[in-house]
């Protein structure tokens, strides 16, 4: 995420395309690397598993190195596109929250987490409304675990602390 | 039961607790308390997706055990690996009783290709529920009345004859190889992604049989489409009875796909006992044969020490059979 | 004919059974929840019920069951329209013109559409396969490996015609999405590829990478926008398309629900697919093929029917022939078993007038998902109206639970927030999403068939021209990979200004 600070706003700046022509490539190169590995198992006239990916990998090559070479052609120019005003930071601390949250499901439990990230969350995007935050939170926490406990027989995660710790 | 440290951890998840109605009885601590197995709900792990046959067999054992057991069991099913996710979920659970699982032939064959954590002895058995034999079946327009004739043709045509099998790997696929391991013949494997695609390329006339179970062919059978050759199983199929067995023909190979309940190794025996008990009663139960009948599957409930003895022997004979072919890792 | 007397009947039967209609008109509702929830497909919705029907007659159960496999499918163009998150991947392909069409404020329209369409498709559907099974059936048992094939390598042809502006960008997603298809047990040797040891990644987690693709890349963008946007008044507008306008989308819809019967039969074969192709033809048979992708009302139709249709024609080989052709209708086989009705060539001669009595049902469930679906779309579209300060987080949280959900597992949570992060980028750098789905839809049935027609043919690659019908594709496919090159050469691509980010310029 070294380049979210890119600020050309929406289209695809010339920088962008480099990043991602390299990027993409050095994916392909390395799922090639690593197909070299993959067994023949005596299958009757089979082309093996390496075969499939070695070709997409192939050709994800050839068009990262397309998507360079017209990116170097076209002249840096300044974007002509007026961008929409857009803020990167609210964005990263998003993902972040949103990974933290997914990290401390399996210990702490759906319920607590969800509500503090929801609350969380929503304070981000502008809403602090000290009575509303909480309780748009909790009803759509409540109702969520309620739909796939019930609804979908599928129990959400209730957290290891609480489980282990009481064991004898 | 530690009624200090539950009533602590209750107010803590006071309002959770609360609001979803559970009961108390979800946070009481979960210790080794045998004596009161079980206190709470029992969760069954399901290794594969709702609606195929092992989450029925489960669904229909967890409806009827509620008879024989004084909380109810719950269905999740954890999917994912060809079977290896959710079994080794049930090898890792903690081993109170309360997270048991619907083991499956899997448990006896994923160790031996280098892909699971486990092995046969990290599960204590408590009950098998079904079992299904492999069987040769062609299409009812093929020349081959009987095994003999299909063998034979088979002999005379190393590696043309195309046997259709639920995936690389999978049951039917051993069950094919073991086949031709004994009779002397070399068939061209085709893995297909489960039974059912397997069944339609030879309902199509793409591939010259299959070795999946007379259960997932019972409707082409009966319509005349399909013709089961031989079931590789130590008796006749039920519904099946002039059917041969392969070993009546001399060919000595019996192989089955089971299901059955299993905990994790270091379950305390005496819930372990809890549970052979419910299961045998479950099993016996009329509700629960019914239902299996209807879905086409065979009961086959054995108790503890016979499912061990099977499960033993399973292992032992997958072990040879995926070196010989080259599986094994 | 024959048919008729026992259709009328079945009407009849039905039209005594109120509990029956109840329970038809129950799971089409919930089946339009299940469809619009991220992550919750028909195959999910279909087997979380089935135990729940083992205690119902046949007729309850199975139509209750028809009614979630159909309001399903239909259930997730409403999200895909209005906010550009498809429920189901069958409707990532109408996101790209539902949303267009929101975003110049026909939300109304394109909702309604969408309604008429699926419900029309599905329909025909249903007809086709009480009147023509015996006939349509045999077209399952032509497609082996190699025709398989060539209908996968048709559908990811049509990556060429969903790329949008830059056809290098949106070969570079369908060929990202190709190689994340390899990931896992190997088709044919079972040996795992690029898995790292994960056994969770034994399988490629496609709703996760669908859900983190376009869910919640798109509340990740939400979060960096001004927050003042949302006080822009959305209209939603009328819902039932004028006859001026719906006159147009008729041949359409037909040509779409024909082709979505068709794929539904093949095995393997299923929704995604049918909206795709259908998408495709649309697009080929248009006399502006420019305007697709940026909010063609064709397109939506063209999809919904498509999708829709491929429900009488994944139900026709299951019942005729008791095979199922994917994941749903297998389930629906369990259902049909256990209800005493064993789905093969006997089940019409055995229990004709049940099995009529359950095709009236079906097109009750058509006309219910058509009344529940209109009037619901009101509703619905007070999504548009909640500030995005709390629609946002809800999607977060729904996409959370969403990819929970289909295996019970927070490693496909994890994978959605990484594929999440990703699809930011795409979005951000012109990469067009639906790219991706097709690859993971078609890549894994691409190789396993290829691979899989080679072991049938002894190694000969014959198979590639001696099969009509593979020929036949594969021609197809090869039109429609150079026609829209053909087209760029011709238009020499005017500068447009709506970039798929003019959401902002709204």
């Amino acid at each position: 995420m070294s380049h979210s600070a890119d600020a050309a706003g929406p289209g695809a700046p010339r920088s962008a395309d480099l990043i991602a022509g390299i990027l993409i490539a050095l994916v392909a190169i390395a799922a090639m690397v690593a197909s070299r590995d993959f067994p023949n198992i005596g299958l009757a006239s089979d082309v093996g598993p390496a075969r499939f990916p070695m070709i997409y990998a192939s050709a994800l090559l050839v068009l990262a190195a397309l998507l360079v070479i017209n990116a170097l052609r076209r002249a840096p120019k300044a974007d002509a596109t007026p961008a929409a005003p857009f803020h990167v930071l609210p964005v990263v601390i998003g993902v972040v929250a949103t990974g933290l949250y997914i990290f401390v499901i399996p210990f702490l439990g759906y319920l607590p987490t969800t509500v503090v990230f929801l609350v969380g969350l929503m304070s981000l995007m502008g809403m602090r409304h000290r009575v509303w935050n909480p309780v748009i939170a909790v009803g759509i926490t409540a109702f969520l675990y309620l739909v796939f406990l019930f609804g979908l027989s599928i129990p959400l995660p209730m957290g290891s602390l609480f489980e282990a710790s009481g064991a004898l | 039961m530690n009624s200090c440290d539950s009533s602590r951890r209750i107010s803590r998840r006071s309002f959770s607790g609360l609001m979803l109605g559970l009961s108390a009885a979800m946070m009481v601590s979960t210790g080794a308390q045998a004596a009161d197995y079980p206190v709470k709900q029992i969760e069954l792990t399901v290794p594969y997706a709702a609606g195929g046959g092992t989450d029925l067999v489960a669904r229909a054992y967890a409806e009827v055990a509620k008879k024989h057991l004084p909380q109810a069991i719950g269905v999740v099913n954890k999917t994912g690996g060809a079977g290896t996710v959710g079994l080794t979920e049930i090898m890792a659970a903690r081993a109170d009783g309360y997270k048991i699982g619907m083991g499956t032939v899997e448990i006896a064959m994923l160790p031996h290709m280098g892909v699971a954590r486990f092995a046969v002895d990290d599960f204590t058995p408590i009950a098998r529920l079904n079992a299904e034999p492999g069987a040769i079946t062609v299409n009812a327009e093929a020349p081959w009345k009987t095994v003999e004739e299909f063998l034979a043709h088979a002999k005379a045509n190393p590696g043309k004859v195309r046997v259709g099998n639920s995936g690389t790997g999978a049951i039917w696929h051993i069950a094919a190889e073991a086949i031709g391991d004994k009779a002397g013949v070399k068939f061209n494997h085709i893995p297909y992604d489960g039974a059912n695609p397997a069944v339609t390329a030879l309902l199509g006339n793409h591939i010259e049989a299959v070795s999946v179970s007379p259960a997932e062919v019972v409707a082409q059978v009966a319509a005349g489409k399909l013709r089961i050759l031989a079931v590789a199983g130590d008796t006749r199929a039920k519904g099946f009875d002039q059917v041969p067995t392969l070993k009546e023909k001399g060919i000595d190979v019996s192989i089955y796909t089971w299901r059955g309940i299993v905990v994790p190794k270091r379950t305390p025996k005496a819930v372990v006992d809890v549970l052979r008990e419910a299961s045998r009663k479950t099993a016996e139960d009329q509700a629960f044969r019914d239902t299996l009948t209807k879905m086409n599957l065979t009961w086959a409930y054995v108790d503890a020490p016979a499912f061990k003895e099977a499960m033993d022997k399973d292992n032992v004979f997958f072990k040879t059979m995926m070196s010989k072919i080259g599986l094994a890792k | 004919m024959q048919e008729i007397d026992l259709l009328l009947q079945g009407f009849v039967n039905l039209a005594n059974d109120p509990m029956a209609l109840v329970l038809a008109v129950m799971g089409v509702t919930l089946g339009i929840i299940i469809g619009v929830l991220p992550g919750l497909t028909a195959t999910m919705g279909v087997a979380i019920l089935l135990p729940f029907t083992f205690g119902m007659d046949p007729v309850s159960g199975i139509l209750m069951i028809s009614g979630v496999f159909f309001g399903g499918i239909y259930g997730g163009s409403i999200t895909a329209i209005l906010l550009k998150i498809p429920g189901t991947p069958a409707a990532a392909a109408t996101a790209m013109d539902g949303y267009a069409l929101t975003q110049k404020g026909q939300a109304g329209i394109a909702l309604g559409t969408a309604t008429i369409s699926s419900c029309i498709g599905g329909t025909i559907s249903i007809f086709m396969l009480i009147f023509l099974a015996p006939l349509l059936a045999g077209v399952a048992l032509e497609f082996s490996a190699a025709e398989t094939f060539a209908l996968a390598v048709f559908g990811l042809s049509i990556i060429t015609s969903v790329s949008g502006e830059s056809l290098i960008k949106g070969l570079i997603a369908g060929f990202v999405g190709l190689l994340l298809s390899t990931v896992g047990l190997d088709p044919m040797a079972g040996f795992p590829r690029y898995t790292g040891g994960f056994t969770e990644l034994f399988n490629v987690p496609f709703i996760p990478v669908m859900i983190g693709l376009f869910a919640a890349s798109e509340a990740f963008k939400s979060l960096g926008q001004e927050q003042t946007r949302h006080e822009i008044k959305v209209v939603i507008g009328r819902i039932i398309p004028p006859w001026s306008v719906f006159r147009g989308l008729i041949l359409t819809i037909l040509r779409s629900s024909g082709l979505g019967v068709i794929v539904g039969i093949i095995p393997g074969a299923g929704a995604d697919i049918a909206s795709f192709v259908a998408y495709n033809e649309a697009k080929r048979f248009s006399k502006n093929p420019e305007n697709f992708g940026k909010g063609e009302l064709k397109a939506v139709a063209a999809c919904e029917s498509g999708a829709n249709s491929c429900t009488g024609g994944d139900l026709l080989p299951m019942m005729t022939l008791g095979i199922p052709g994917d994941a749903v209708t297998a389930v629906m086989l369990g259902a049909l078993t256990m209800q005493g009705l064993q789905p093969g060539p006997l089940l019409f001669k055995d229990h004709a007038p049940l099995v009529f009595t359950l095709f009236a049902g079906m097109l009750f469930c058509y006309l219910a998902l058509l009344v529940v679906g209109l009037n619901s779309l009101r509703l619905m579209s007070k999504v548009l109206e909640m500030p995005r300060s709390v629609l946002s987080p809800l999607i977060l949280a729904l996409c959370v639970v969403g990819a929970y959900a289909i295996n019970n597992s927070m490693f496909d949570v994890g994978i959605m927030l990484a594929v999440g992060i990703v699809g930011f980028f795409m979005q951000r750098w012109d990469y067009p999403p639906s790219p991706v789905v097709l690859a993971l839809i078609m890549g894994p049935m691409a190789e396993s068939s290829f691979r899989r027609a080679l072991s049938l043919s002894n190694g000969s690659y014959d198979f590639l021209y001696t099969r009509p019908i593979t020929a036949g594709l594969l021609l197809v496919a090869l039109v429609t990979l150079l026609l829209p090159v053909l087209r760029r050469r011709k238009a020499a691509v005017p500068a447009d200004p709506l970039s798929p980010q003019a959401s902002a310029a709204q």
